[in-house]
């Protein structure tokens, strides 16, 4: 099962290096595969999250900076916005390529809130398709839903704020 | 032998305790058979600031005795951080009312940081009454993170956490923040 990191411990029972994004519980690290995955040009080359908004807070924190691909490994669960802020500050980057690894897979969750929030982010291409279309048939292989029946205002999927970026 | 026996305990100390393990079915932790109340304890946490990372605590057997893998007092002015821990409990124990726990937490005066341990309480009561906590909090309240635990229960007599009741589902705590939901 995977943990949090923060903790501040770096290394398990065995001396073996814990994941700093997503440590295994107990006193084993075992590695783990993230079900989502960025890689990054600068900052943590690679690092795997349990959810798209820890990715986006990751990338926000300035983690991970750069040129950025995120893959979508299984269908993913989002319990908060998975928010994402605009390449200043702390966050660094010049463009994020999303994609998934498989097909129909989705991202999804119940919020009465944006699913999504592209807060002002830009170069962001969200990309259907298996590997980004590097497929033989592609089609459109990545669902992203949010089921909330709220009738408040300002729901959405995804909700973009101010931002030059692509839906694939 | 004494009626409280543990393998580390901390007194006023600030220090880090990692990567031990204890592995005492007690064939090596004995208690008297004609003993009815006592404590048996992996790590027993007193006083101080201390982290207690990747340790791996085993204990078990059929004696009637109270079990704690890891005790935390809970004292004021204290601050425990338990991270990345594997407690592991078993033995049936065939008489008595004692309870066994994986992390017991005896007050709520300490400041609490229990993240990313695997809590495995398979003690089952054979005839015996006891009831056997993967985590056992003492007091609701204070300062207090949780999360990102593992609980597991699976013995007669098992129940996932005591947060002022016994609990057998998720949340564990509440009206505190940063916690198992």
């Amino acid at each position: 099962m995977p943990g949090r990191g923060g903790t501040g411990i770096q290394t398990d029972y065995d001396g073996i290096t814990r994941s700093l994004t997503l440590p295994a519980m107990g006193a084993h690290e075992i590695s783990l595969t993230g079900l989502v995955t960025v890689y990054a040009s600068a900052g943590i080359a690679t690092a795997d999250y349990l959810t798209l908004q820890d990715a986006f807070d990751a990338i926000n924190a300035g983690t991970q900076m750069g040129t950025l691909t995120i893959t979508i490994n299984t269908n993913v669960m989002e319990t908060a916005t998975a928010a994402l802020n605009a390449s200043r500050g702390t966050a660094s980057y010049t463009s994020i390529y999303i994609y998934p690894v498989t097909t129909g897979l989705t991202i999804s969750g119940k919020l009465a809130a944006p699913l999504i929030n592209l807060n002002g982010a830009d170069n962001v291409t969200i990309d259907g398709r298996v590997s980004g279309g590097a497929c033989t048939v592609c089609t459109a292989d990545l669902t992203i839903t949010n089921t909330s029946n709220s009738s408040t205002a300002r729901i959405s999927t995804i909700w973009f704020i101010n931002i030059h970026s692509i839906m694939l | 032998m004494t009626n409280d026996e543990f393998r580390i305990k901390l007194s006023r100390s600030e220090n880090f305790i990692l990567r031990y393990s204890i592995f005492d079915l007690i064939y090596g932790l004995r208690v008297s058979s004609s003993s009815s109340s006592a404590n048996i304890h992996g790590i027993k946490i007193g006083q101080g600031n201390t982290t207690y990372s990747n340790n791996i605590v085993v204990l078990g057997g059929n004696t009637t005795t109270n079990l704690y893998g890891i005790y935390e007092s809970g004292a004021a002015s204290n601050t425990s951080n338990i991270y990345f821990n594997t407690v592991y409990l078993n033995g049936a124990p065939t008489s008595g009312s004692l309870n066994s726990a994986c992390l017991y937490n005896a007050a709520n005066s300490s400041t609490r940081n229990f993240r990313n341990n695997i809590f495995n309480n398979a003690r089952s009561n054979n005839r015996a009454s006891g009831t056997h906590y993967a985590m056992y909090f003492a007091s609701t309240g204070g300062s207090l993170t949780c999360d990102f635990n593992d609980y597991y229960i699976s013995g007669t007599g098992g129940a996932l956490v005591c947060s002022g009741s016994a609990k057998t589902t998720l949340p564990i705590v509440t009206g505190v923040t940063g916690n198992d939901l």
